[in-house]
């Protein structure tokens, strides 16, 4: 099946048409309705594989081929299986690498929420044995001498004392994260041998029913987040057992879903000069480039931008909006349109005339520059705008006409950022949506309706209106 | 009345700041039924309210921290049973006079007095008791109980008390169609429109000009004047309608967190439908994939729908929603006939009768709710007809809806809403027998006794297991037939620029929108 879809707005072909071929030309730089700075040259954008993939050779690999039309609509398990059909191990690995993604993510979401509804705003209520969750919790969120005190607070004798036992000696060594699949494994259940292809097994929910300390003793019923990081850590291993020389990247490419507990990946002195296509293809990382641009961005913050603008796209697309201390986030925003409007001009020179998929492909670029800038403010200290610059990411990936699915990790990371802000309805949402086809997540559903709950007690006082 | 007398002309609208910002043109569901805070009955008023006032606390719409443009300093008194408020210097009133502590308590003995009529007030009545006045900018805001973190709670909108001579406001006041805030904007509701001036004041500074509310008519024609730039925006874009804008150029989708359910209110007291089986048999004949298909466009089994059925009076990601009562997507004519027979219900000549007497339900929906579900009123009719009902459906003006129907005073059988809520959502006042919003004054002891149980529930969990509970009950009994909750999606055209729409109140970060 072809990516084909309806080209729709013939206006967009004049702005198009006047950016194709001589992107660096101002005078031919599109309507008042399209602002931004021309700074990504037509040779950075070819580099690029939504551009590449405009040529058909190029695009042969992945078009219509089972697995890779699955993953890139999101439908991971469908992907895993065709994959496996078609033998294709790296496609099996790239799978499982993004399911990795997904449930870190959890795990990171699990985590805030608990840290704060039986951290922050811990009751004389709340079941002692909860202390264990949060101690979890601020293990994943990089705080070891808090989970410690948090273990510490566990009584004995409980259904979680062993737990709490196994995890303060485990942050007591003083490890490096994460902790060993075998390890996770134990303290979650059975998973299941590693197999590529296959799914682990999941315990059934939920994993603890504790008891209020109050007259009713109500029952709450809590999950252990550490069961996301073995799915994750399960994952992983099934994209390397998949394909060997992942190992070499997969801390570059698993870089924007690690744990605040695990340390931003080394720079790009080890990485392979060449990234492959099928470790690219649906990611808003657009080349070999964008990839070490982002991992030097993390060990150097906006100092990167200048030292990749001359070799990485999504450097060059931001470029305009750092002044060396500062990101301008409208400048990014606007970046972000006039970039995926250059690429799509890119496409039509390289295809040679306009195709429905060219669109859906360019939205990559503008997400790939949206969330750069994020990576770039948060470093920056910049903590609103780079939320604003999320927020603006998430929404674009609307689904539907002309655009693309959403990215589970990805949503799931604004899902836990905002817990991590205690703010609840948007993550509710995205988890939501997402149970029906990751049902482990639900692992992380109680701590976050615990944080709504609390929050819910403590908020202005409403009524609904119509 | 003082609401009915002469509004101003558009043209004769003088504004609060000369600029070289833009207007923005927007259309809403409907115009406001009041700018008053304390009398935010509708989702558009409590977006308008926000152009006009400042509330004591907010949320940051990006990070969620609670913020304050009013307040200087704070400090919690009297061992957490008071809180001591210090407001910022030289904030002005829309008429030039400066806001000070008398205004904050005039405020809070408005929301205080018996006399004063509104919904919101006597939400705040529960846990304030008093305000003192200790300085020209200082007040202590006095608490029945301690209240930990009191800022939180509240999040009220400011008064001027010089425009008041009393503490008893009424809603029909000239001040809810022409307010005095401190809000970025000074807004004047005319016959089709409210116009909000820009104000610039110590605490704001709005680019933007003015903004024009108008009232979305005919859903086409609201996309038609999107797309050709004779407004900027649109509040809620119909459903039918945002696939086409998704892939638009010139106009950008953007998500508004606001969770509401829709639904069908049965009059309880009237004739049959006091019997819960009839009830029961309207829940099941009511064909809710269809109703979804035809009025919204949205196909059973669509992925990531923005259209969810519910169970009950929450939204599936609600943690009150008791995901063990299944939703009813289908109808189910037998079952609903078996019931109705069970009821003493008979059928003559393919018309359900009752007593011996032809059944004719009077079905009413608020009118502007058609923008985003077309023809759900005549959907909902035919399924009724084709079922055995005669019925009467008509459209129902929001002043109607607001005077008549949710303060229990309609002669309606069944009428279809929509309720929106923020991060509380709680239900009381719509199903308790004292309910502030009892749409047909439904009472039920035992939804009574969970009511109750909710609001004095000591810990979290008691109060979410008291509506899990609550659920069950009215998925049985039903009061309501529960239909859906429906996405909410805003466009705006992309001149419009730094719009950051806030959860729920929209508005709160106007100061940064801009348009070319």
């Amino acid at each position: 099946m072809r990516f084909a879809l309806l080209v729709r707005h013939v206006t967009v072909l004049g702005v198009v048409g006047a950016l194709a071929g001589c992107a660096e030309d101002e005078s031919k730089l599109p309507t008042k309705t399209v602002r931004g700075t021309a700074s990504v040259s037509s040779n950075l954008l070819a580099q690029t594989w939504p551009v590449r993939m405009a040529n058909d050779e190029a695009r042969a690999a992945f078009e219509g081929k089972g697995g890779w039309r699955q993953l890139f609509i999101r439908d991971y398990a469908q992907s895993l299986s065709e994959f496996s059909r078609s033998g294709n191990r790296v496609g099996q690995a790239r799978v499982h690498m993004e399911l990795a993604a997904v449930y870190r993510q959890g795990a990171v979401l699990a985590a805030n929420a608990t840290h704060h509804v039986y951290g922050d705003d811990r009751t004389e209520t709340d079941p002692v044995e909860l202390q264990y969750l949060v101690g979890v919790s601020r293990a994943i969120r990089g705080d070891a001498e808090a989970a410690l005190a948090a273990f510490a607070d566990v009584p004995s004798g409980a259904s979680v004392t062993a737990r709490s036992a196994a995890w303060s000696t485990w942050l007591s060594d003083n490890p490096s994260w994460p902790p060993a699949l075998e390890w996770l494994d134990g303290m979650s259940g059975a998973m299941g041998p590693v197999t590529v292809g296959g799914m682990p097994n999941t315990p059934s929910l939920p994993h603890f029913e504790f008891t209020e300390r109050s007259k009713q003793r109500a029952m709450v019923k809590a999950n252990d987040p550490t069961v996301l990081l073995a799915l994750s850590e399960w994952h992983l291993a099934a994209a390397r057992a998949a394909d060997a020389e992942v190992m070499s990247i997969l801390p570059l490419l698993m870089s924007p879903w690690r744990l605040p507990s695990e340390p931003a990946p080394v720079g790009a002195d080890d990485a392979p000069a060449q990234i492959s296509d099928a470790w690219l293809f649906a990611r808003t990382l657009l080349c070999s480039e964008d990839v070490l641009f982002m991992a030097a961005v993390e060990a150097d913050g906006g100092a990167a931008i200048s030292q990749w603008s001359d070799r990485s796209p999504l450097a060059a697309a931001i470029a305009p909006a750092w002044d060396g201390d500062r990101l301008d986030y409208q400048k990014v925003l606007d970046q972000s349109v006039l970039v995926m409007k250059q690429a799509q001009a890119a496409m039509v020179e390289t295809s040679g005339t306009e195709a429905g998929y060219h669109r859906p492909f360019a939205m990559f670029v503008r997400l790939g520059v949206l969330q750069a800038g994020m990576v770039v403010a948060d470093k920056a200290g910049q903590y609103r705008d780079a939320g604003i610059l999320r927020l603006e990411a998430l929404e674009r990936m609307e689904g539907g006409k002309g655009s693309i699915q959403r990215d589970p990790a990805f949503a799931m990371s604004v899902a836990a950022w905002d817990a991590g802000n205690r703010s609840v309805l948007r993550p509710e949402d995205i988890l939501h949506n997402l149970l029906p086809d990751y049902p482990a997540l639900t692992v992380a559903r109680p701590p976050l309706e615990a944080l709504h709950l609390r929050l819910n007690r403590r908020a202005p006082p409403s009524t609904p209106v119509h | 009345m003082a609401l009915r007398r002469t509004f101003l002309a558009l043209g004769g609208l003088a504004m609060g700041v000369l600029g070289t910002g833009a207007t923005l043109k927007y259309y809403e569901e409907a115009l406001p039924t009041s700018l008053n805070p304390l009398f935010a009955d509708t989702m558009v008023d409590a977006r308008a309210q926000e152009l006009i006032f400042d509330r004591l606390w907010y949320r940051d719409a990006i990070t969620n921290e609670l913020s304050t443009r009013i307040v200087a300093r704070h400090d919690v008194a009297e061992v957490g049973r008071a809180i001591k408020i210090t407001l910022k210097e030289g904030i002005q009133w829309h008429d030039g006079t400066t806001m000070s502590a008398k205004d904050l308590c005039f405020t809070v003995r408005a929301m205080l007095d018996s006399r004063t009529p509104s919904v919101v007030a006597a939400a705040y009545q529960e846990f304030i008791s008093g305000c003192e006045i200790q300085g020209p900018s200082v007040a202590l805001i006095r608490f029945r109980k301690v209240l930990p973190n009191p800022r939180e709670r509240l999040g009220f909108a400011i008064l001027p008390a010089s425009q008041f001579s009393s503490t008893s406001i009424s809603p029909d006041l000239e001040f809810s169609a022409r307010p005095i805030g401190t809000g970025p904007f000074k807004g004047v509701r005319a016959r089709r429109e409210v116009i909000f001036d820009a104000f610039n004041n110590s605490h704001h500074t709005p680019s933007l000009v003015q903004l024009q509310l108008r009232e979305g008519g005919d859903p086409l024609l609201q996309i038609r004047s999107l797309e050709g730039a004779e407004v900027e925006g649109i509040i809620v874009v119909p459903p039918g309608s945002r696939a086409d804008l998704r892939a638009s150029d010139e106009v950008s989708l953007k998500s508004y967190d606001l969770r509401s359910w829709w639904y069908v209110a049965v009059n309880s007291n009237r004739a049959a439908l006091a019997d819960k089986r009839v009830r029961q048999a309207l829940n099941l004949l009511i064909d809710r994939n269809q109703l979804r298909e035809f009025a919204v466009g949205v196909q059973a089994g669509d992925r990531n729908s923005p259209c969810e059925f519910i169970s009950g009076p929450f939204v599936q990601t609600s943690p009150f929603y008791n995901r063990s009562i299944p939703t009813v997507p289908t109808a189910n004519r037998a079952k609903a006939d078996a019931l109705l027979k069970s009821a003493g219900l008979e059928r003559v000549g393919g018309r359900w009768q009752f007593n011996g007497e032809p059944i004719t339900l009077k079905v009413g929906m608020q009118a502007n709710l058609n923008n985003e579900a077309t023809d759900l009123l005549e959907q909902i009719g035919n399924q009724l007809g084709d079922a055995g009902f005669d019925r009467q459906t008509s459209k129902v003006s929001a002043d109607e809806w607001n005077q008549e129907v949710v303060s229990g005073q309609s002669d309606f059988d069944l009428v279809i809403g929509k309720w929106s809520f923020g991060l509380v959502d709680a239900v009381n006042d719509l199903f308790h027998t004292n309910g502030r919003k009892n749409i047909f004054n439904y009472s039920d002891a035992a939804t009574d006794a969970l009511l109750d149980e909710y609001e004095n529930a000591i810990t979290d969990t008691e109060q979410k297991d008291a509506y899990h509970k609550l659920h069950a009950l009215l998925a049985e009994d039903l009061p309501y037939l529960f239909l859906w909750k429906l996405d909410t999606k805003s466009g705006w055209r992309t001149e419009v620029r730094g719009n950051i729409i806030t959860p729920y109140f929209y508005f709160t970060e106007i100061d940064a929108w801009k348009a070319d």
